[in-house]
């Protein structure tokens, strides 16, 4: 009996073709697409990486063992170094009370930095998809009104494309942020306004490819609209390269956020974001003497980004082998 | 004469993700010192990468050469040389013109140290002497102002010339055997022409032996001296050209033959051959042509047919000579 | 081959105009009074605004500002550095030798480091190498490059002393090539770092590209050795494109080197655009903006004119 399931399986394992096609069902795509994506390891650890990171960000009022903006206690323990174990000292009060442990140490305001992490994952876990969000919009609606008109539309589309390209964004984004004012939501957008050209490339190769082809030929044929053959028709197959570079394109905001926010551009304090929480790392001192404050918020971005583009190359294994190379 | 190259049962497959190609399927021939061996068939079925194994340059993966492949050279266990004795015998005892005159030249190199490369490795000659040899085999192979050219980069000749400095640098350490895959192929008709005489009036000056490939049986009829005919991965039928020619025995032969227009076919309706290709991935049971053969029989469903001795150096791979009596 | 690089050059004057643009439109979009951008706004308050306004020309519709400025731009005027009172270009100038040598360094780290990289995943595909150096690369474009610097000074400055954590020179009387070098080791290489990963994949997959062309074969037909073969033959005709990826990168580059001359304290214009930020000296911020930007046109150019003299392949095309 065994042995007769393990063959249906099998015979299942090989129905379910090595490519997608126009007519697949969404429920199969979704196979195929899980069977390629599981084959990246390291794709696969970033995801549940990405899944912990999101998790313990969302529920960090709850899992935080301090107040991320701190107490008037915590300013009797500046720089205390990291403790993994719970530890008994005098309050404000004179009172003798146990102290949850510090497990990335104490800041030079005495709050945990610990719970300054979880607090603000939030905010780079979200500046990513913001920004990432809005600069796909752009991109796509830039990328298909180009490359379905082309022509002189086209070309002068594409200059501006490229004279965005050849500005240093790093440049672009500092001088922006200077003259509006640095917070949290300029942040977002500005990285939006600055990163839709990587896609806007992809949609119009992609938009110009596919218009010659012979169903949005047949779709023009039966008198479809402009407009409906774009979203139609056209875009849901260009998805898959947009889709991977949203992915690395997360991952690219956020390090540009936490470079901003380490610039005192972005995020400000007090609110907490792992790049603001480096910006007083840079004292000599505070890394002689309190290097875990310089260690956590700095590997947290970089697992998180690292995470991200291992998702961003596992998807794009799984959704375009062709990609590959 | 004697056999210079002898192939016994050659086998090459490839393992590509989506299954094995067996691109060349236990292949038998022989090339004897002087001649020059046509090597028919539509494209696809597998004369590129006999040649190339038998240079040993079949890309390693995909491909690989089946343990029992035997290729003997001049004497010499083709398969069992270290990959440095068979560097020895590229470009020196065997030498090879490609299809492509386009793009078979490198193109940041001067076509003069390109020709001088070869001469400098295997015959050890000084850059200055191979670069004044390098000038005499361009002269050789009928390029105008030789010294000029030898300095120009690939992109500045067109591809009949290409293919001239091709010719050039296969000929330039005096090979035993020259293997020409298609070499007028990817060219005009006129050039054509210009470039099988040249191959015709130097195998005489360097006495060399040619393996000449092609799937136009015009070139065969005009150059080769014998031919194999060969049909998806396997030799079908073996012959001197005017046998071939006056009386082909197997089917695919004489739809081949058919298939041209020539003095013979005047007047007649001109046939192809019906259907395509097999899918090497899905190879037909038994012969591999009868799906498209027009003499199928029950028997070439189930069996693969031998090959059947018609006469010195003719052979055919079919069924229907191997009944007693049926032969002729 | 002429004719190539002029047409280039003819390519890169809409993309200077555009740039132009959009800067303008960054001032001029900006909340409050644009009037701001070209005083500061402390002495502002002592004078009449619309006289300014007058003078600067702001009370005139956008676009003839727009070609005023633009002429101003031409005549290499990018204004006057509220704080310190001088030309931005002056002060460019005195920042421009630290940051080109400070990238010219990384770049040539980066490609000693990524070609023969890249090679060696593409000649050994799916090696233990390759993948060893794909995740290098992933690690390069991944680590924040301010906190990647911050942990070397930890290491290689603090902890073991081997090396100065910041600025350019100790010595300021002569020139000692050592005491330079010291210095610029550590952000040179975090620089290069981030900026491995590019070279190292595009070489890979241009090696890739190239190792299956046909004259490789011939090559091999000839007898030549895999070594020659890849280190001749294929090397050349892989490594021709990677110098426009150059011009591709420079962006990045630039946009690197403000975080790496900020955390190492180099006196470059990177560290300088960030200074300038805290007493809102706009001129310097959006003149070291547009300068770098046309910085990047011109290497991009000049990158592009290098492959056309070095590719034969262009000179019949
Ligand atoms: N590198 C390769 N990988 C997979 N299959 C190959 C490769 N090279 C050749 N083949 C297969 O070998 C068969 C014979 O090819 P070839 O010898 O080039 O034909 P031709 O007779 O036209 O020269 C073809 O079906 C082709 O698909
Ligand atoms: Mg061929």
């Amino acid at each position: 009996m065994a042995q007769v399931n393990l063959n249906l399986q099998n015979q299942e394992e090989v129905n379910i073709a090595e490519s997608f096609e126009y007519s697949d069902t969404f429920s199969k795509k979704l196979k195929i697409f899980w069977r390629r994506f599981r084959k990246h390891k390291l794709a696969v650890v970033g995801l549940i990486i990405l899944i912990i990171l999101y998790t313990s960000a969302i529920f960090a009022p709850f899992i935080a063992p301090y107040d991320p903006n701190g107490t008037p206690d915590d300013l009797l323990f500046t720089d205390k170094a990291p403790t993994f174990k719970p530890y008994t000292d005098f309050n404000m009060n004179g009172e003798e009370v146990v102290f949850k442990p510090n497990y990335f140490g104490r800041d030079e305001l005495g709050r945990d930095v610990f719970s300054r992490c979880l607090y603000a994952g939030r905010i780079s876990l979200t500046v990513g998809f913001v920004s990432v969000g809005i600069y796909v919009l752009i991109g796509i609606i830039w990328g298909a009104i180009a490359g379905y008109y082309g022509g002189i539309v086209d070309s002068i589309m594409m200059r501006i494309v490229d004279a965005i390209m050849s500005m240093p964004t790093m440049m672009l984004l500092i001088t922006i942020l200077a003259v509006f004012k640095p917070n949290l939501y300029n942040v977002m957008i500005v990285i939006g306004l600055t990163g839709w050209t990587g896609v806007a490339r992809y949609v119009r190769a992609e938009f110009l490819s596919l218009k010659k082809r012979d169903f949005v030929e047949a779709a023009r044929c039966i008198g479809c609209s402009n407009a409906r053959i774009i979203f139609k028709h056209i875009l849901p197959n260009a998805m898959a390269p947009v889709i991977v570079a949203a992915t690395m394109g997360i991952a690219g905001a956020i390090l540009t956020e936490s470079t901003l926010s380490f610039f005192g551009l972005g995020v400000q304090p007090p609110t907490a974001s792992w790049g603001n929480m480096l910006t007083n790392a840079q004292e000599l001192n505070t890394m002689i003497q309190s290097p875990w404050k310089a260690f956590y918020p700095g590997f947290l971005i970089f697992i998180t980004v690292l995470s991200f583009n291992f998702v961003g190359d596992g998807l794009r294994d799984a959704l375009d082998p062709k990609l590959k190379q | 004469m004697e056999k210079l190259l002898e192939i016994k049962d050659l086998k090459t497959y490839f393992y590509t993700e989506d299954g094995v190609v067996p691109a060349v399927d236990g292949v038998s021939f022989y090339v004897k010192a002087g001649e020059t061996l046509g090597v028919v068939g539509e494209s696809g079925c597998g004369k590129s990468v006999t040649a190339t194994s038998v240079l040993r340059l079949i890309p390693n993966p995909p491909g690989k050469i089946m343990k029992e492949s035997q290729i003997t050279f001049d004497g010499k266990d083709i398969l069992k040389l270290t990959e440095k004795e068979m560097r020895k015998i590229r470009g020196n005892e065997i030498s090879m013109i490609f299809q492509e005159p386009m793009t078979s030249l490198n193109p940041v190199y001067k076509i003069g140290d390109q020709i001088s490369e070869a001469l400098i490795l295997h015959q050890r000659m000084s850059k200055k002497e191979a670069w004044e040899k390098s000038v005499e085999m361009l002269r050789l192979v009928g390029i105008p102002m030789p010294e000029k050219i030898a300095d120009e980069y690939p992109h500045s000749l067109s591809g009949g010339m290409r293919q001239r400095a091709m010719i050039a640098i296969a000929l330039s350490c005096n090979p035993k055997l020259l293997i020409a895959d298609e070499p007028t192929t990817a060219l005009d008709v006129t050039v054509q022409a210009q470039i099988l005489d040249l191959m015709n009036e130097l195998k005489n000056k360097v006495n060399a032996s040619i393996m000449m490939i092609t799937h136009n049986l015009g070139v065969v009829a005009e150059t080769c001296d014998r031919v194999i005919v060969m049909y998806a991965g396997k030799v079908v039928e073996e012959g001197d050209v005017y046998s071939i020619f006056e009386d082909p025995k197997h089917p695919y032969t004489i739809g081949l033959l058919n298939s041209i227009p020539s003095e013979y076919s005047r007047g007649k309706k001109l046939d192809s051959i019906k259907g395509s290709v097999p899918n090497p991935l899905n190879m037909p049971k038994g012969c591999r042509f009868w799906p498209r053969c027009n003499k199928a029989m029950p028997i070439c469903r189930e069996k693969e047919p031998d090959i059947i001795k018609l006469g010195e150096e003719r052979t055919v791979s079919c069924f229907l000579y191997g009944m007693e009596g049926d032969a002729k | 081959m002429f004719k190539y690089i002029v047409k280039r050059i003819l390519q890169a004057i809409p993309l200077l105009f555009i740039i132009t643009l959009i800067t303008f439109l960054i001032i001029n979009l900006a909340p409050g009074e644009p009037i701001y951008m070209f005083i500061d706004p402390e002495s502002a308050k002592h004078v009449n605004i619309e006289v300014i306004k007058h003078k600067y020309g702001l009370d005139q519709p956008i676009h003839i500002r727009y070609f005023v400025w633009l002429k101003g731009i031409l005549k290499f005027d990018f204004g006057i550095s509220f704080l310190e009172k001088r030309p931005v270009l002056q002060m460019i100038n005195q920042r421009l030798f630290a940051t080109i040598s400070l990238m010219l360094v990384s770049v040539i780290i980066s490609f000693l480091i990524a070609i023969p990289a890249g090679i060696v995943s593409a000649v050994k595909r799916n090696s233990v190498g390759d993948y060893l150096f794909s995740t290098l690369s992933f690690i390069g474009v991944s680590i924040p490059s301010f906190w990647f610097g911050l942990m070397l000074i930890l290491l290689f400055s603090l902890k073991l002393g081997w090396l100065p954590s910041s600025g350019m020179r100790e010595n300021f009387d002569q020139f000692d090539f050592v005491d330079r070098l010291k210095h610029i080791i550590l952000p040179a290489c975090v620089l290069a770092f981030g900026t491995m990963a590019s070279k190292m994949r595009y070489m890979r997959s241009s090696m890739l590209e190239v190792i299956r062309q046909d004259y490789i074969r011939t090559a091999r037909s000839k007898g030549l050795s895999e070594r020659i073969v890849i280190w001749k033959h294929a090397f050349r005709n892989a490594l021709l494109p990677i110098i426009t990826l150059l011009g591709m990168l420079l962006p990045g580059i630039f946009g690197g080197a403000v975080a790496v001359e900020t955390v190492f304290g180099w006196p470059g214009m990177g560290r300088m655009i960030v200074q300038s930020t805290f007493s809102r000296d706009y001129p310097v911020i959006m003149g070291t903006e547009l300068f770098s930007s046309i910085l990047v046109i011109i290497g991009s150019l000049i990158a592009d004119v290098l492959y056309a003299v070095a590719d034969p392949r262009i000179k019949y095309n």
